[in-house]
């Protein structure tokens, strides 16, 4: 390692240095954000990296449950500077929320295991009317699906189509180009405020169900499958 | 999870966080070079690869991670400062002026586009208010 002999480290050589950092490459950004809409750009690439490092593993998940898993983000999120909790207050007992150090600047997600679209539903109500009430410094939020059956893609789709039939005043859909089609922005007017709330809908592919010899013969792969054509006899019938 | 109040409980929150990282040894060094050092007006960033090489602690990222996480929001017991040093004259300057600097080229004396800017713009550090109160705080 060098010492940088008696020489400071400039603005230049410290972007480079921390650009292929594993966890301060937004050092720089968090110091520099000087808008909430700033604030929420830099978290989403922050909650993509940390969602990337999951889904390289969503082997380790697959008897994991949805508080453990938020748990790894949280850590994430709080080792790139964050301060990112669980179980806050607000109204309820928010699944995570994050803050950054230089304003009041915060925002709340809501996380589910994505076995049906009920669950989701649910999730998406507590955070729009239970949880956050718009306002210029916490008017976004997000849900996280994390999705243990196939089709991620699919399955963010078809809870588009959902969300979109919920009557909710003002809504509208914006398509997520950061994350492809594994998330899209739901704006509408909050209730109570009256001011417009954004929810950024991510999918995080976690599905793990090998297809070769020993995976087909695996006790657990089997119990996994059959819960996965249970979720989706479930959502048929609805 | 609640704030620390003092330098033991931020330690736990940094070691529980970190456990089983480089980070771990470097943060630790950090908080105990910090705590005698509350009233320091100006520590270079290389101050702190200096704290880990004096702990033979070799780890470039595991510095950079620990300074970024303790200028963070969960700890926050550094706050940042930005200079301009041109001709051995130093000028205090701030945040937004750095980042004028920094994204777009902007000399934050002169307002005139200088594509050396960013050489010549140095980050250092202070003990922040938290840490004068926790680290100041007896266990």
């Amino acid at each position: 390692m060098t010492l940088f002999n008696g020489k400071d480290i400039s603005l230049e050589e410290l972007g480079i240095m921390v650009s292929r950092s594993e966890f301060a490459f937004d050092m720089l950004r968090h110091e520099f954000s000087e808008s909430y809409d700033e604030f929420v750009e830099t978290l989403y690439d922050n909650i993509d990296k940390a969602i990337g490092k999951l889904e390289q593993n969503p082997q380790f998940y697959d008897a994991v449950g949805e508080d453990k898993i938020t748990h790894e983000i949280a850590n994430m999120l709080s080792m790139a500077g964050y301060d990112a909790r669980q179980g806050e207050t607000s109204g309820g007992n928010v699944d995570l929320t994050v803050q950054g150090y230089k304003s009041a600047w915060s925002w709340v997600g809501e996380a589910k295991i994505y076995k049906t679209i009920v669950d989701l539903q649910q999730g998406f109500l507590q955070l729009a009317t239970r949880y956050r009430n718009a306002s210029p410094v916490h008017a976004k939020a997000g849900i996280l699906a994390y999705t243990k059956r196939a089709d991620a893609a699919g399955l963010l789709k078809e809870w588009l189509e959902e969300i979109s039939k919920m009557g909710l005043p003002d809504f509208s859909v914006e398509v997520c180009k950061r994350r492809g089609g594994l998330a899209f922005y739901s704006s509408h007017k909050h209730e109570a405020s009256g001011l417009p709330i954004q929810v950024r809908h991510t999918a995080i592919s976690l599905y793990h169900l090998p297809k070769d010899k020993s995976g087909l013969n695996a006790q657990k792969y089997q119990a996994a499958h059959a819960a996965e054509v249970a979720a989706k006899t479930a959502d048929k019938a609805r | 999870m609640k704030s620390p109040q003092n330098k033991n409980e931020a330690v736990q929150v940094l070691t529980t966080l970190w456990a089983g990282r480089p980070e771990v040894d470097v943060g630790c060094a950090i908080i105990e070079y910090l705590s005698s050092n509350l009233d320091a007006r100006h520590i270079p960033f290389s101050q702190f690869f200096r704290i880990a090489l004096e702990r033979k602690l070799d780890e470039r990222d595991a510095v950079l991670n620990i300074v970024n996480y303790l200028s963070g929001a969960q700890l926050h017991l550094l706050a940042k400062g930005f200079e301009y040093i041109e001709d051995d004259r130093a000028t205090e300057i701030d945040s937004l002026q750095a980042k004028a600097a920094y994204d777009a080229n902007i000399n934050p004396l002169t307002g005139q586009f200088d594509d050396a800017v960013k050489k010549k713009i140095f980050v250092y550090f202070i003990p922040s208010e938290v840490a004068k109160q926790v680290l100041g705080s007896a266990a």
